[in-house]
């Protein structure tokens, strides 16, 4: 695992290579600086153009057939107690005294029999808040507080792994702590598993927000959710193409991880990773038809925050698979390379780029310098006015179509919005970029309970008078 | 069982008697024993400040033991005695427990029988001080020995009575030694003893403002000796003289502030005139640096004359407050100049008059500046610092804007004195200052997350914009955008984005002055302006002619032309008062009943303000209209009434929540920003017209 760690962000071979490409686009545009500006345009307007062709692929694949996994509530609860195998639940918690209760109540709401049952609270050694909150309210047997020692890095992942080195189970999974898991949702994960067989070795539930209608940021969001869970996942399960996990709610073969080498406490998308890693070992994952709700990110700039780290742990885990490129290829085959750059890099750079090629857009409508029209050569400039009609229509479109596969006709007019959640998109992708460069491991918080109602100060007064 | 002490269950005393003593030891008895007779049930306690180098403590100690709480005994021992015999009576007074505090000699010659008068006095008058006085008519100063003592006390008392005509009015013996005073009425830290008769300062430094008086006949000593002496008397003297100095100085009421502010001013005037002769004159340097520098030296002056004599000195250190003081006098010097040069050159007045109003305009500014601001006390807490910080640093990225982009600020300033078809700037400004500083503070719902590189990216982008703007957008349309984006950059660098996103409204309000008045609109405006003013007018008031407004002085006819109307003004102040509305309370039918009551409102001041422009017209002659109808009084008016709607709709400041104000580090931003100013300001410099003497059509 440590040779795909993101430990360094760049192998020395991929540094020596950036270093020599950026030597040479350097000479390149002192001696031709209009051919170097004309390549990369060229470049970024078919790798757009590509990315774009990719999710309606995507979509039209996911649409064709049937590929969410499915377990009726029936037979979910059909299987006796007695065959159920034990299953570990991690939950990590940093700084979250405040919904460690309700995170109490949420896992008592599982439909699993207790004793097969193993609830770890995964918290670090400076949080007492968070250790003292759970101690008081982690009163069951099956519930343990595992206080993760003081070490760098201090990660989500690293905690994971500590869970899993305790983990008795012959199942794992991850829940957040202000996670709503479906109950059913360990006994359906278990059926499918034994259904799909030993070629599975996980499975990602859906993820939805209990708070879809707080804001309008909220709405966007609910909205990218669904279209990543119904539409462009199943549409990588149904053209084999290894999964970008998200970060909650997936459901492992204990085994099998650990072989595997578990979390990359490194990477700040240590699910990402996980999920082409996973493909690349040859094994697979699917989308399980099951809902864990989430908190939506309700303010921008905790969005911000939050979306930031999403996208340098996508860049990461990109830029460390691409490290021994031959052996990539061979392991995740052509459609694999496809996903891993036009999905896992192709998302965040495709959030920065379209800054740059809104803002040129505008620029050019408000001036139209004529060196634009030099770096514009005709072929890459007609493409270029396709992806800006074509590729922000079809996005738009694609929104819509969530809105519509959610049955929230209500949503139209959020989903015709989009682009301002774009803006916010290109702000995070720039925040990732800085960040990849300046402080790769920083992992940035996302402050929860955001959904809750501010505590009200009459209620104190009167407390303080009572 | 438990044996049970019986308790003594005592109420706390209503009345202190402090009795300063030295060497008084046949005295204190006596006066103990006449006192409890006197005061019968009244629960009381004596307090003995005793500076006796004989037995006399051990005699107060003695009945202290047989009554802890009715006699006390404050001992000071030789090199302990400060401010002499003031200065026991301070002390005694200091530890007086009671409401009311009796002050007398321990020598007899004050009848204890006096004290219960005192008191009662006190409660019928509901004085703040009662004086048992030697020399109203039933008391008689028998008890003086010899005619030059009983001459030194009259005159002395007298003498105090010159020097505190007001004060003293209702005293006829200020140097009486007996007397009563409200324990609360009293602040014993703001007392400095010095020997002589406490009770002067007492009045004086506690600016009592009821003190009534009893007569009293001074009784012949029984024992002792007494203290009264002549080098006692002229120590008086001095400490009358400081005393008198002290109560003038830092006058506690706003008139008299601004009378000593006023005579400051006016003797600094003196000083700016004597330092630019002797640099002018005697140095030789050129006029100009030689006013500079008299301006500064006379700012000095005056920071030393208000400082130390006229304003209480507040809660900032003192170089704080000359740091203030020079930075908000040297910005005035320019709104002087430029008052100056708006009503001469472009008001047509004399150059002489015209000072006069300015000078009225800028003393006003600047005594309402410098108490506040200079001499106001700190916001208190951490909150209510950073909300001030926040404040300060918004205005800042309004200083830095307009050191950006002179030509927005020349516009802004042209748009006073000739009116152009656009909304003068100065009314969104305004509102826009106002809705800003209702909305400074985080809401209750506010999350506290904040995150540097989100402000400094965004702040980036708008920076650039800003920048991008201004180089390839040369028409003047595009300025004000460019200043705003600049303006956003600059606030989110300084404030924090949170901050900027609660205000993001208000930022846009200056948008108005591009966006423009419609003709249609404009003439709408102007036409039902034109037919309230002649309705109201009628019979003798204006006429509406083609070119606009006509009345008449002595049968000259006086226009107010059609394009001087303040139409986009009231346009704009309209669309202002809306846009807040409907941000303060969003689109609901209070925000449009609101908005009715305001736009009636300003549409009435407007109409109220141009019949006053033509009346002064038709009363005073052109000289007068020619001023009277310069667009900066107007729109200064309609501002106005605009920024108080928009200020009684904003929230009530709530106690401070639980969200913490947020404030970024922000040295370096301000650095750059500064930087990026001065380049940008460049930029556009060349391009910038002031409006000058002339060019109004």
């Amino acid at each position: 695992m440590n040779r795909f760690s993101a430990r360094t962000v760049l192998s020395r071979a991929q540094r020596t290579g950036l270093m020599v490409a950026l030597v040479l686009i350097g000479i390149g545009a002192i001696l031709r600086p209009m051919t170097v500006l004309q390549t990369v345009v060229a470049i970024v307007t078919v790798a757009y153009g590509a990315a774009i062709v990719f999710r309606v692929l995507l979509v039209w694949a996911g649409a064709r057939g049937e590929h969410l996994i499915k377990v009726s509530d029936a037979d979910a609860r059909a299987v006796p107690d007695a065959d159920l195998p034990v299953y570990t639940v991690l939950v990590p918690a940093y700084r979250e005294p405040g919904v460690i209760g309700l995170l109490m109540s949420h896992l008592g709401a599982l439909d699993y029999p207790k004793d097969r049952l193993e609830v770890f609270l995964l918290l670090e050694e400076d949080d007492r808040e968070t250790i003292e909150a759970a101690s008081a309210v982690a009163s069951e047997p099956h519930v343990r507080i595992l206080v993760v020692p003081e070490s760098q890095p201090k990660t989500k992942p690293k905690a994971c792994n500590v869970g899993l080195e305790q983990a008795t189970g012959e199942f794992v999974t991850i829940y957040d702590a202000e996670d709503v898991p479906d109950p059913l949702q360990l006994r359906r994960a278990v059926v499918a598993l034994r259904r799909l067989g030993a070629s599975y070795v996980c499975l990602q539930a859906e993820l939805g927000y209990f708070n879809v209608d707080q804001n309008r940021i909220t709405k966007w969001f609910a909205l990218e959710y669904a279209t990543w869970f119904r539409s462009l996942l199943p549409g990588l399960v149904a053209l084999r193409m290894p999964i970008p996990l998200g970060g909650t709610s997936n459901h492992f073969r204990a085994r099998e991880l650990r072989e595997l080498g578990a979390w990359d406490p490194y990477n700040v998308t240590e699910d990402a990773d996980l999920g082409i890693r996973l493909a690349r070992s040859g094994h697979r994952v699917g989308v399980l038809q099951s809902v864990t709700l989430e908190e939506a990110n309700s303010d921008f700039i905790n969005w911000i925050k939050q979306r930031s780290r999403w996208y340098k742990g996508y860049l990461m885990t990109w830029l460390v698979h691409l490290r021994s490129p031959r052996a990539t290829i061979r392991q995740l085959g052509w459609r694999g390379i496809l996903c891993l750059n036009l999905f896992v890099g192709g998302t965040p750079l495709a959030a920065l780029l379209n800054a740059v090629l809104w803002a040129t857009t505008i620029l050019w409508f408000l001036d139209r310098p004529p060196i634009m029209e030099e770096i514009f050569v005709p072929p890459f400039y007609y493409l270029g006015v396709i992806c800006l009609v074509f590729g922000n229509a079809t996005v738009i479109y694609l929104n819509v179509l969530s809105a519509r596969t959610m049955d929230r006709p209500d949503l139209l007019g959020t989903a015709l919005l989009s682009p301002g959640y774009w803006a916010m998109m290109s702000l995070a992708g720039a925040k990732a970029a800085w960040q990849l460069i300046f402080n790769p491991s920083y992992w940035e918080k996302t402050t929860h309970g955001l959904h809750l109602p501010p505590s009200s100060p009459s209620s104190k007064e009167a407390a303080d008078v009572g | 069982m438990v044996d049970v002490a019986p308790a003594r269950l005592k109420a706390p005393p209503a009345v202190s008697v402090v009795v300063p003593t030295r060497n008084e030891a046949d005295n204190v008895r006596p006066l103990v024993e006449q006192l409890r007779d006197v005061l019968g049930g009244t629960p009381s306690e004596i307090v003995f400040v005793d500076d006796s180098d004989d037995h006399t403590p051990r005699t107060i100690t003695a009945m202290s033991e047989q009554d802890p709480d009715g006699v006390r005994l404050l001992h000071r021992a030789r090199g302990e005695r400060t401010g002499g015999l003031g200065g026991a009576v301070t002390a005694g007074l200091a530890t007086a427990r009671a409401p009311w505090v009796v002050v007398m000699d321990g020598d007899l010659q004050h009848p204890p029988a006096t004290v219960p008068e005192l008191l009662a006095a006190g409660q019928v008058d509901r004085a703040d001080a009662v004086v048992a006085s030697r020399y109203r008519t039933r008391g008689r100063a028998t008890g003086l020995s010899g005619v030059f003592r009983r001459v030194v006390s009259r005159a002395s008392g007298t003498l105090a009575r010159i020097f505190f005509p007001v004060r003293l009015r209702s005293v006829t013996d200020p140097m009486s030694g007996f007397f009563a005073v409200r324990r609360d009425a009293l602040d014993t830290t703001a007392l400095r003893p010095n020997g002589y008769k406490i009770l002067l300062e007492v009045v004086v430094r506690g600016r009592l403002s009821r003190v009534t008086e009893v007569p009293y006949t001074f009784q012949p000593r029984q024992a002792g000796e007494s203290k009264a002496s002549l080098r006692e008397g002229v120590r008086y003297l001095r400490h009358l003289t400081l005393l008198r100095l002290a109560a003038t100085r830092h006058p506690a009421t706003p008139p008299g502030r601004i009378a000593g502010f006023a005579l400051a001013g006016a003797a600094g005037t003196a000083v700016n005139s004597a330092a630019l002769w002797a640099l002018g004159e005697v140095a030789g340097l050129p006029y100009l640096p030689a006013a500079f520098l008299a301006v500064q030296v006379a700012i000095v002056w005056n920071f030393a004359v208000i400082d130390n004599l006229v304003m209480p000195p507040g809660e900032h250190a003192r170089s704080r407050r000359f740091g203030r003081f020079l930075l908000l006098n040297n910005s005035l010097t320019p709104v002087h100049l430029g008052l100056l040069y708006g009503l001469v050159q472009i008001g047509g007045m004399h150059y002489l008059t015209a000072n006069v109003p300015t000078i009225v305009v800028v003393f006003a500014v600047r005594y309402a500046v410098t108490s506040r601001w200079v001499y106001g006390t700190p916001a208190s807490g951490t909150f209510g610092t950073i909300r001030r910080a926040v404040r300060t640093r918004l205005a800042l990225a309004a200083l830095l804007t307009a050191l950006a982009f002179p030509a927005v600020v020349a516009a802004g300033w042209n748009g006073l004195w000739d009116r152009g078809p656009a909304v003068p700037l100065l009314i969104p400004v305004a509102a826009a200052a106002a809705l800003v500083a209702g909305r400074i503070r985080p809401a209750r719902t506010d999350p506290d997350v904040h995150d540097r590189q989100v402000d400094g990216l965004l702040a980036a982008g708008f920076l650039t914009a800003a920048g991008t703007l201004l180089l390839l957008m040369p028409d003047p349309a595009w300025l004000v955008p460019a200043a705003l984006a600049f303006l956003a950059g600059a606030a989110i660098l300084l404030a924090g984005t949170r901050t900027v996103a609660r205000l993001r409204w208000a930022l846009l309000l200056p948008l108005m002055t591009v966006a423009g008045i419609t003709p249609a609109v404009r003439n709408v405006v102007d036409d039902g302006l034109r037919t309230a003013v002649t309705l109201l007018g009628r019979p003798a008031g204006p006429r509406s002619a083609d070119a606009g407004l006509v009345t008449a002085h002595h049968g000259a006819d006086l226009l107010l032309p059609a394009h001087q109307l303040p139409g986009p003004a009231l346009a704009g102040g309209v669309a202002c008062l809306a846009i807040s509305a409907l941000v303060l309370f969003g689109p609901t039918m209070r925000a449009l009943a609101r908005t009715a009551v305001a736009a009636v409102t300003l549409a009435a001041v407007t109409v109220g303000a141009v019949l006053l422009v033509l009346l002064a017209g038709r009363l005073l002659g052109p000289e007068a209209f020619q001023v009277a109808r310069l667009p900066v009084f107007m729109d200064l008016l309609l501002a106005l009434v605009v920024v108080l709607f928009v200020a009684r709709w904003s929230p009530a400041p709530e106690p401070a929540g639980p969200v913490r104000p947020h404030l970024p580090r922000g040295r370096f931003a301000l650095v750059a920003l500064v930087a990026l100013a001065i380049v940008f300001g460049l930029q556009t410099l060349p391009q910038v017209e002031w409006l000058a003497a002339g060019s109004v059509r």
